[in-house]
C-alpha cells in the first residue's frame, strides 16, 4: 500500500481542486426549501466576501472596541440565522419530541428529525438513521467507547495517536483500564503530521479500532484518511475519525472517506454549544448496544429487562438537545450556501499569510517557531506557534490587551502532542469565514509588539 | 482601560532568579499544577521547627507565575504553614475584593496591583502559594 495523499496542499496545485477535502455541493430540501448538501452543483448565492459574511454575525456589532476573533478552533461564532432559528423554535414549538400528540410536539418532533436529515446530508451519510445527536465530540467518543467496549475482549487493542485531543485519548484510557484493553499510540513526526509510515507497526491481530483525528487542533495537519481507512480495513479494524476541527470546513463525504464512525461538535461549525453528532454505518449501529439507558431509547420495558429501539433512537436516551440540533442543522445549511470554494481559498490565503508573517518575524529574531506541516502538505486554517522565552499565556494576554486579538494559549487539550514535540505549550490562531486580512494584520502586529515588550 | 499587566516592575521581578533552582538536601518538596493552563511550580524547603529556613523554586509558567514565585520566596523566611495560608488569603482578597485598599495590607505585593483587573490570571499568581502550602503540608 502506498502512502497516497488525496488531499490538497497549501501551496500545491491540488489546492485549486477541493480545498480541505470537502464537498461543495447542495440542493434544496422539500417544502421548507432548505439548502441541503447532496451531490450536485455548487449553488453558492454570492461570491465569497468576508466583510459581507461578518455582517451576518451580530456578535461583532456588540463589541465596542476593536476585536479580532481568532479562536474558532475552540468555538466559532454563530451567524444570526442560527440564533433566529433557535429562538423561533423556542417561541413557536418548544416541546418534547417523540411523545406528545398536540401540534407543538409534532412540530418539534418534525423539526428535530428534519435536522437529522440535514446533518446526514451534510455528512454524505447513506441514511439519516446513522446520525446520533450527542452533546458534542467528547460525549460522542465516550458513548462510542462504552458501546464498543462491550464487544471487546481483554487483550484487545485500540490504536489512537499522539496527535489527539484529550477527548480522543482519555475515554479510551478509561474503558481500556476497566476492561483490560491496551491503548497504543501512533507517533507524530516533527512537522506535526501523523507518522503513517509506521502505521502497520502498530497494528496487530488484536487491534480492533483506530481512533484518529481527521485534522489536528494544534498542528492543523489533515489526516490522510483514505490510506488510514485502507490499512485499517485491510487488517480488519474499524476506523473512527474525530472530526471536531474538520467538520467546519464544509460538507463531507463519509462514504467516500470510508470511515466507520465519525464525531463532531456543533459549536465549532458555526452552531450552538451542547450539540454534536456521532455518525456510524448503519450496519455497525444495529449491532451496538446502547451506552446509556432511559426513556425514548426502548421499544418495550418490563421489570425483567428492556428491548431497545433501533438506531438512532437506541443511542439517544432521555430528552435530546432539541433546539440545539435544529440550530446545528441551520448552521450547516448556512455554511452550505456560502461560496465554499471562495471560502477555502480565502482561508488558505490567510493561513499562508500568518505562517509567512511569523516566519518573517523569525528571520529577524530567530525566536518564532511555527508548529505543523510546512507548505506543501494539507493543513487546516489554524496555526500554532511558540516564541522562545515567552510563555503562551503572556503572548495571548498582550495580543488581547493591546491589540484586541483573541487567541488561545496552552496545550489546547493536547498535552501528549506537546510533550512529543518538546513543547510546554503554544499559541494557537484559528480562522473562520468571518476573518479578514485586518484580523491577520492585527495578529502579526501584536506578535511583533509582544516580542519587543517581553522578548 | 485596564492597567498594563506587564509593567516594568512585574517583568523585572520575573527576571530575578535569586531563589530559583533546585536545592540540595531539602527537607520537603512538592509540585503544584495549574489545571487551567498546565503551568507548574515546584517548591523545595529546609525547615527548622516547621518554620522555613531556606526555599528554592522551579517554575514552568508565565511571567506572572515567575514573578509571584520569586516574590513569595523572598518573603517567607521563618514563616510556617499557617503564616503562608494567611498570606495567601490576604493576597487573594487583595486581588479579588472590590476594596482596592486591601492591597495596602500587603505593601510588597503592590507590584501585582495591576493584576486585579485580570481575573483569569489570578490563579497564575496564586500557584506558588498553593505549591508552598502543599510542600509544608507534606511534612
Amino acid at each position: 500500500m502506498n502512502n497516497r495523499n488525496r488531499y490538497p496542499t497549501i501551496a500545491g496545485s491540488e489546492s485549486q481542486q477541493t480545498p480541505f477535502g470537502v464537498r461543495t455541493l447542495k440542493a434544496s430540501l422539500g417544502s421548507e426549501n432548505r439548502i441541503y448538501p447532496v451531490p450536485g452543483t455548487n449553488y453558492a448565492l454570492d461570491r465569497f466576501d468576508p466583510e459581507k459574511i461578518k455582517t451576518e454575525f451580530s456578535v461583532f456589532d456588540n463589541i465596542e472596541s476593536k476585536f479580532h476573533y481568532l479562536d474558532s478552533a475552540a468555538t466559532s461564532q454563530v451567524p444570526d440565522c442560527v440564533v433566529e432559528t433557535m429562538v423561533n423554535q423556542l417561541q413557536t414549538h418548544r416541546a418534547n419530541v417523540k411523545r406528545g400528540i398536540y401540534k407543538m410536539a409534532v412540530d418539534a418532533s418534525e423539526s428535530y428529525e428534519r435536522a437529522r436529515q440535514r446533518v446526514a446530508a451534510y455528512l454524505g451519510a447513506a441514511d439519516e438513521s446513522e446520525v446520533i445527536f450527542t452533546s458534542g465530540t467528547t460525549s460522542g467518543i465516550n458513548m462510542l467507547a462504552y458501546s464498543l467496549i462491550e464487544g471487546f475482549a481483554p487483550g484487545d487493542e485500540i490504536l489512537v495517536s499522539q496527535l489527539e485531543h484529550h477527548s480522543n485519548i482519555v475515554p479510551w484510557q478509561i474503558v481500556g483500564q476497566k476492561n483490560g484493553i491496551r491503548i497504543k499510540y501512533l507517533p507524530v513526526m516533527d512537522d506535526g503530521r501523523l507518522n503513517l509510515n509506521r502505521l502497520e507497526e502498530f497494528i496487530t491481530e488484536k487491534t480492533r479500532l483506530l481512533a484518529i483525528t481527521h485534522g489536528s487542533n494544534v498542528t492543523g495537519a489533515i489526516t490522510n484518511v483514505p490510506y488510514l481507512a485502507e490499512v485499517a480495513h485491510y487488517y480488519g479494524c474499524k476506523l473512527m475519525l474525530d472530526g471536531a476541527q474538520m467538520a467546519a470546513q464544509g460538507p463531507l463525504d463519509l462514504l467516500e472517506l470510508d470511515a466507520d464512525y465519525y464525531v463532531f461538535s456543533g459549536h465549532k461549525v458555526y452552531g450552538p454549544t451542547g450539540i454534536g453528532v456521532l455518525w456510524a454505518k448503519k450496519s455497525l449501529l444495529e449491532t451496538l448496544p446502547p451506552a446509556f439507558g432511559g426513556g425514548e431509547m426502548i421499544t418495550h420495558v418490563n421489570l425483567e429487562g428492556s428491548e431497545y429501539a433501533p438506531p438512532p433512537h437506541r443511542f439517544e436516551a432521555g430528552t435530546p438537545p432539541i433546539t440545539q440540533a435544529i440550530g446545528l442543522a441551520q448552521a450547516l445549511d448556512w455554511l452550505c450556501i456560502q461560496d465554499l470554494d471562495g471560502l477555502h481559498q480565502h482561508l488558505i490565503h490567510l493561513t499562508e499569510k500568518i505562517i509567512t508573517g511569523l516566519k518573517h518575524l523569525n528571520d529577524r529574531q530567530h525566536a518564532v517557531k511555527v508548529i505543523g506541516p510546512v507548505s506543501g502538505h494539507p493543513r487546516l486554517p489554524l496555526v500554532a506557534f511558540t516564541i522562545e522565552g515567552i510563555h503562551p499565556h503572556d503572548i495571548c494576554q498582550i495580543l488581547n490587551d493591546r491589540h484586541g486579538v483573541a487567541t488561545r494559549g496552552g496545550n489546547h487539550c493536547a498535552q501528549p502532542l506537546h510533550d512529543s514535540l518538546g513543547l510546554e505549550g503554544s499559541v494557537r490562531v484559528s480562522l473562520a469565514a468571518f476573518n479578514s486580512e485586518q484580523d491577520v494584520d492585527a495578529l502579526l502586529n501584536g506578535v511583533e509588539d509582544c516580542m519587543a515588550k517581553l522578548g | 482601560m485596564a492597567p498594563d499587566l506587564y509593567d516594568k516592575q512585574i517583568v523585572t521581578l520575573a527576571r530575578k532568579t535569586e531563589y530559583m533552582g533546585p536545592m540540595l538536601n531539602y527537607d520537603c518538596q512538592a509540585t503544584t499544577r495549574n489545571r487551567l493552563c498546565g503551568d507548574q511550580v515546584t517548591i523545595e524547603l529546609r525547615l527548622e521547627n516547621k518554620k522555613i529556613k531556606d526555599i528554592r523554586y522551579q517554575v514552568r509558567g508565565c511571567i506572572l507565575c515567575e514573578a509571584a514565585s520569586e516574590h513569595l520566596a523572598s518573603l517567607v523566611h521563618e514563616y510556617d504553614l499557617e503564616d503562608i495560608k494567611d498570606l495567601r488569603l490576604l493576597f487573594e482578597n487583595a486581588l479579588t475584593s472590590t476594596e482596592v485598599t486591601n492591597f495596602n495590607l500587603l505593601p510588597s505585593h503592590q507590584v501585582f496591583r495591576p493584576a486585579r483587573s485580570y481575573r483569569n490570571r489570578h490563579s497564575c499568581l496564586l500557584l506558588p502559594y498553593d505549591a508552598l502550602i502543599k510542600t509544608l503540608s507534606s511534612v
